[in-house]
């Protein structure tokens, strides 16, 4: 069954369809909803969610663009949704004394994926959001705004606050270096 | 810096981009047992409301058509029936009556029942046994005029037109509602078409009834059963607001923060026709304003103003004693035309508010009435309209401009004032069924009202 036929038969409620559907996107979706969560329960609510809106919207999707790109972006508008309903802050963070330090790329690939999962899950919320948006989905600091209701240059600052914070954790660690 | 920042991301993105964790199964189960019979149902109504919405207006419309013409013309197939000749036999028989004091009643009277059933008796002490001749075969003149007599000089037992029922209770004289008459012919009937045994028909016991005074009821005209209700309720509103999957909750929040509902009411003008056994139907027109106060860069300002104009069909229940009664009704309303006067926040970012020294705006100054009645939504001078959408202008507007669906539900009291006025109090519940925004608007917006109507209804 290719996509089309697949979509097809999951708008007719076609349950195996919608669990075909499930089981070739779930795996990918769930680590974006990782990167989102503070933890993995908060995740798997959210991988809910988002393939409940899935399932349900499944006939507005038009075919002129990618579907895992349609259902990427639901999975990404539930799990922003969901950290703005259950705690959303601007955090303040004390990480104006790492100003000047750098981390060694080198030193990050040499984490794993789970050690570099790990690390973005301890970001503040706000810094998690801009931070997964930014780097990881590719979106741009004015589509960020957009997304969350904020302006271009907040979205900027925390990025910038998102990859101290990032430093300073790391050099609790010992793996980063003085420039 | 620039470049160890740019090394620093793509670590990120190129080991976590296309990473993959399989969830537990249990989520597949949740998923399931989430998306149950029910939500798939609800969920195919509201992608298709229009269908279910007009099958419904369909199925409502159909069914009072059906009571209603379907009423009149088993109504009119009983007043056929009556005569005076039957009139005349049911004292006739009475005088029988006293005469044998055992007949057979199942026998003797049941043909007669028709014309019982539209007869209004009243009860008096006088015994009409001594004016009527057992062998007599035109209606006595005097008894027909006392008749009349009788029933206009007891305020007690009133003749009510309004609710097809003529006497509720006679004192002591439980068997000798209308109803049990009705109930008796429609059995008798359905025995003669062979539907039931005879043994099941179990007649009134009309040994027990004395046959005063009858007079016989008219038809109620159409204009006798129709009237006009004006109303006006004022109410309170609540906006139910959900992003589609590509817009993120926040705009919304944002949106329920700045708006504030100041002033909301509906004027109904609305025809009343009543149905058979109580019930009614009611259409007409329904326009309902809603003024809002928005507040943003750092401005409060009366500056929204909807009017919606809907065409309801509700069907209803009404019951009363003398003077008070009550009434609950409920159905399905379109709106017709959808304006906007106003504005409302952009999805986009929003920037910082002008700090001026220019007095705010504020929207109960000066005279508050002229305030709550003006129709210019203007922005001030410190509002920036780039982070607002204009909802005069089509393109920017979000928000429909007919085609919503609304659902009723009404239970309240009525004062039976006159023949010709009755009042009427009902709290009163209506919902938008689907969106009232337009398909391509990111967000879904429904309103609720809640609010009590204070009305008059006037027969013709």
């Amino acid at each position: 069954m290719n996509e089309k036929q697949l979509i097809q038969a999951c708008i007719d409620e076609n349950r195996s369809a919608q669990r075909a559907l499930y089981e070739r996107f779930s795996a990918k979706m769930y680590f974006v909803c990782l990167r989102y969560a503070r933890h993995e329960l908060e995740a798997q609510d959210m991988l809910q969610d988002g393939f409940i809106k899935v399932f349900d919207n499944i006939s507005k999707f038009k075919s002129n663009g990618s579907f895992e790109g349609w259902v990427r972006r639901i999975i990404v508008n539930t799990s922003l949704n969901y950290c703005r309903k259950s705690s959303f802050k601007n955090e303040q963070i004390g990480i104006e004394d790492y100003q000047d330090k750098v981390v060694d790329s080198k030193a990050v690939s040499n984490l794993s994926e789970q050690e570099l999962l790990k690390l973005i899950q301890q970001l503040p919320d706000g810094y998690r959001m801009v931070f997964n948006l930014y780097v990881i989905e590719g979106y741009s600091h004015k589509e960020i705004g957009e997304m969350l209701n904020t302006t271009e240059s907040t979205s900027r600052s925390q990025l910038a606050k998102a990859r101290k914070w990032m430093q300073k954790v790391l050099t609790e660690q010992k793996i980063t270096k003085n420039v | 810096m620039s470049d160890q920042i740019n090394s620093f991301d793509e670590v990120f993105r190129e080991k976590l981009s296309e990473h993959t964790i399989s969830p537990p199964d249990f989520v597949w189960d949740k998923i399931e047992s989430k998306r149950s019979f029910g939500h798939v149902v609800a969920n195919k109504i509201s992608i298709n409301w229009r269908t279910f919405g007009t099958m419904l207006l369909l199925l409502l419309g159909g069914g009072s058509s059906a009571i209603l013409f379907g009423g009149e013309e088993e109504q009119r197939m009983y007043f056929e029936t009556v005569s005076n000749e039957d009139i005349e036999t049911i004292f006739e028989d009475k005088a029988q009556n006293q005469d044998k004091n055992n007949l057979d009643i199942n026998e003797g009277i049941a043909p007669y029942q028709t014309a019982i059933f539209n007869t209004v008796i009243l009860s008096s002490k006088s015994t009409p046994t001594e004016q009527v001749h057992p062998e007599a075969h035109i209606p006595d003149i005097e008894l027909m005029a006392s008749i009349n007599q009788a029933a206009f000089t007891r305020p007690e037992i009133t003749i009510d037109k309004k609710l097809n029922i003529l006497i509720q209770y006679i004192e002591g004289w439980e068997s000798a509602k209308p109803i049990t008459f009705n109930h008796y012919y429609t059995l008798n009937k359905m025995e003669k078409l062979g539907l039931i045994e005879r043994s099941v028909v179990v007649s009134p016991i009309f040994s027990d009834i004395e046959y005063d005074y009858a007079q016989p009821v008219t038809k109620k005209s159409f204009w006798d059963r129709t009237s006009i209700l004006l109303a006006l309720t004022p109410q309170s509103i609540t906006k139910i607001m959900s992003a589609e999957y590509n817009l993120s909750s926040s705009y919304l929040q944002h949106r329920k923060e700045s708006e504030q509902t100041r002033m909301a009411y509906t004027f109904e003008a609305i025809l009343h026709y009543e149905l058979k056994n109580h019930k009614f139907i009611e259409t007409g027109v329904n326009f309902t304003q809603i003024y809002e106060e928005m507040k943003f860069s750092g401005e409060k300002r009366f500056s929204n103003q909807y009017d919606f104009v809907e065409i309801p069909l509700l069907l209803g229940y009404e019951d009363r004693n003398s003077k008070f009664g009550y009434q609950v009704k409920g159905g399905f309303g379109f709106q017709i035309f959808n304006e906007y006067d106003g504005y409302i926040y952009k999805k986009y970012e929003r920037k910082e508010p002008v700090q001026s020294s220019v007095e705010r705006h504020y929207r109960i100054k000066g005279n508050p009435v002229k305030q709550l009645i003006t129709r210019t939504h203007n922005l001030s001078q410190n509002q920036n309209p780039d982070e607002v959408l204009d909802l005069s202008k089509e393109e920017e507007n979000p928000f429909r401009d007919n085609g919503v669906v609304n659902f009723h539900l009404a239970a309240g009291l009525t004062y039976y004032y006159s023949d010709k006025t009755t009042f009427v109090v009902t709290p009163y519940y209506r919902r938008n069924i689907n969106s009232i925004t337009k398909k391509s608007a990111l967000f879904n917006e429904r309103i609720s009202y809640m609010g009590i109507s204070f009305g008059t209804r006037i027969n013709f």
